[in-house]
């Protein structure tokens, strides 16, 4: 008998096939590479895109928590509590990108070993506030995001778009200025909170989509 | 006097599309006692999807009030289903689990120990087909297994009051059979039960209650034996309903 986390995380690292995003954290820190050996004077703008592409992976699982309305329903037939189910995919999605996020400064030093004094804590840091502004950003937008899935695409994209860019703009604060970290963490643990149990709510006043009978 | 498991009052429910309006509910209402098994039926397109997604309180309806095991129905509040099974039209099933660990985290969510879940599960699946692809991944199972687990969800929890829609559909003979015993054992042991199906043989086998949907409408309503009081002498129920239908 198994665990409810490690149900869960098993329903998400099958939709999701962790191992392809460790593959492309990987390849991407193999092309820079390359790029920084043709510009050695670019390694900086290097780090950046790094830094943005990783970002952007620990990030977009948030968006997404429960993946198609049949999870949804599965939920609200068991009468289960929403926001208890939130928290609990929140650890869950916080262990798997967690993995991910160990992976993000380990490949950049392992190939580039000559900065890796720099890169280490700014890097951290990085991988810190995407995980801790992902789920409070992801619970915010999620809501609408889902109801604006079944009616287009386009704005679905927007939305969702536009709030992958404001996590990426905080954690990409995090990697210019380390110092900040603390504060950013600090201050998405206390909104955080209140996410959980507001997105429940707009969760459980959704109705079914039903096709015209 | 016998309690009230479901109470269902001037429910209504229209929709509206570009291509019209259909009203598939109107001023539905209705009883089933306490310890009841009840069938629903009615022909394709007269509510009953919908009548069982509004009480599963997934879809609002626009009037009407309803009341589950005593307590009022309201929107947004799901807490009543940890003593109601409920088994939709729209299969409630995670594609990416296998079938022991959908039932696994259903009965962890509802509360079950580890021991009891076991327990439990091994029990429930034994007479079906799907026990020999517990361990496949839910969306390579067929419809009939992927409506047996859906089926089996719904009695996990053992809840007082069981709404399933159309739970035969697409099971073979054997997993009709395993379901219709397992009903009638949650019935004996004093579970009410509200069945929608077109399987009316299946339904007077199991049910003492009928309410009949026609057009959204409630055509009949009240117990087997109230019913066939009023047919004609030597008509079957099954002659009845389909006269129903030719008349409504």
């Amino acid at each position: 008998m198994h665990s409810v986390h490690r149900l869960l995380f098993r329903l998400h690292h099958r939709h999701r096939y962790r191992w392809a995003a460790f593959l492309a954290v990987a390849l991407m820190v193999l092309l820079l590479r390359k790029l920084g050996h043709y510009a050695p004077e670019a390694h900086g703008t290097l780090r950046l895109l790094y830094a943005i592409g990783s970002g952007m992976m620990l990030i977009a699982p948030f968006f997404e928590w429960f993946v198609d309305d049949r999870e949804w329903l599965c939920y609200r037939l068991w009468g289960v509590d929403l926001a208890e189910v939130l928290r609990r995919k929140s650890r869950v999605l916080l262990h798997q990108q967690g993995l991910l996020a160990l992976a993000v400064p380990a490949c950049w030093t392992a190939l580039h070993p000559a900065s890796w004094h720099v890169d280490l804590l700014r890097l951290a840091a990085l991988a810190l506030i995407a995980l801790a502004a992902a789920p409070v950003i992801g619970l915010a937008v999620y809501p609408v995001v889902r109801r604006w899935l079944r009616q287009t695409p386009m704005v679905t994209g927007f939305i969702g778009g536009g709030a992958q860019l404001l996590a990426l703009g905080l954690a990409l604060l995090s990697y210019l200025q380390p110092l900040l970290a603390p504060l950013l963490l600090v201050l998405c643990r206390h909104y955080g909170r209140q996410m959980f149990t507001r997105s429940a709510r707009a969760l459980d006043q959704m109705e079914l989509p039903v096709e015209h009978p | 006097m016998s309690m009230i498991a479901l109470e269902v009052q001037g429910c209504s429910r229209r929709f509206r599309s570009r291509k019209g309006t259909v009203q598939a509910l109107q001023d539905v209402t209705f009883q089933v006692p306490e310890g009841a098994c009840c069938g629903l039926l009615g022909p394709n397109g007269a509510g009953k999807s919908t009548l069982i997604r509004i009480l599963a309180n997934v879809l609002k309806p626009d009037v009407g009030r309803i009341s589950v095991l005593g307590e009022p129905l309201r929107w947004g509040r799901h807490a009543y289903k940890r003593q109601v099974g409920f088994m939709l039209e729209d299969l409630a099933l995670m594609e990416r689990l296998t079938g022991r660990e959908q039932l696994e985290l259903a009965a962890r969510l509802y509360g079950l120990s580890p021991e009891q879940a076991t327990v439990t599960i091994e029990a429930l699946v034994a007479p079906f087909e799907v026990a020999t692809a517990l361990d496949r991944w839910i969306e390579t199972y067929s419809h009939g297994m992927r409506r047996q687990l859906a089926f089996l969800l719904a009695l996990l929890h053992r809840p007082r009051l069981l709404v399933l829609d159309e739970p035969f559909e697409a099971m073979d003979a054997q997993a009709i059979e395993a379901a219709i015993t397992l009903l009638q054992a949650r019935h004996r042991e004093g579970a009410t039960l509200l069945i929608s199906s077109h399987c009316l043989d299946k339904l007077e086998r199991l049910c003492d209650h009928l309410v009949v949907l026609h057009r959204g409408r409630v055509r009949f309503a009240g117990s087997v034996a109230d019913c066939r009081d009023h047919l004609p002498a030597a008509e079957t129920l099954e002659a009845a309903y389909l006269r129903w239908l030719r008349e409504g």
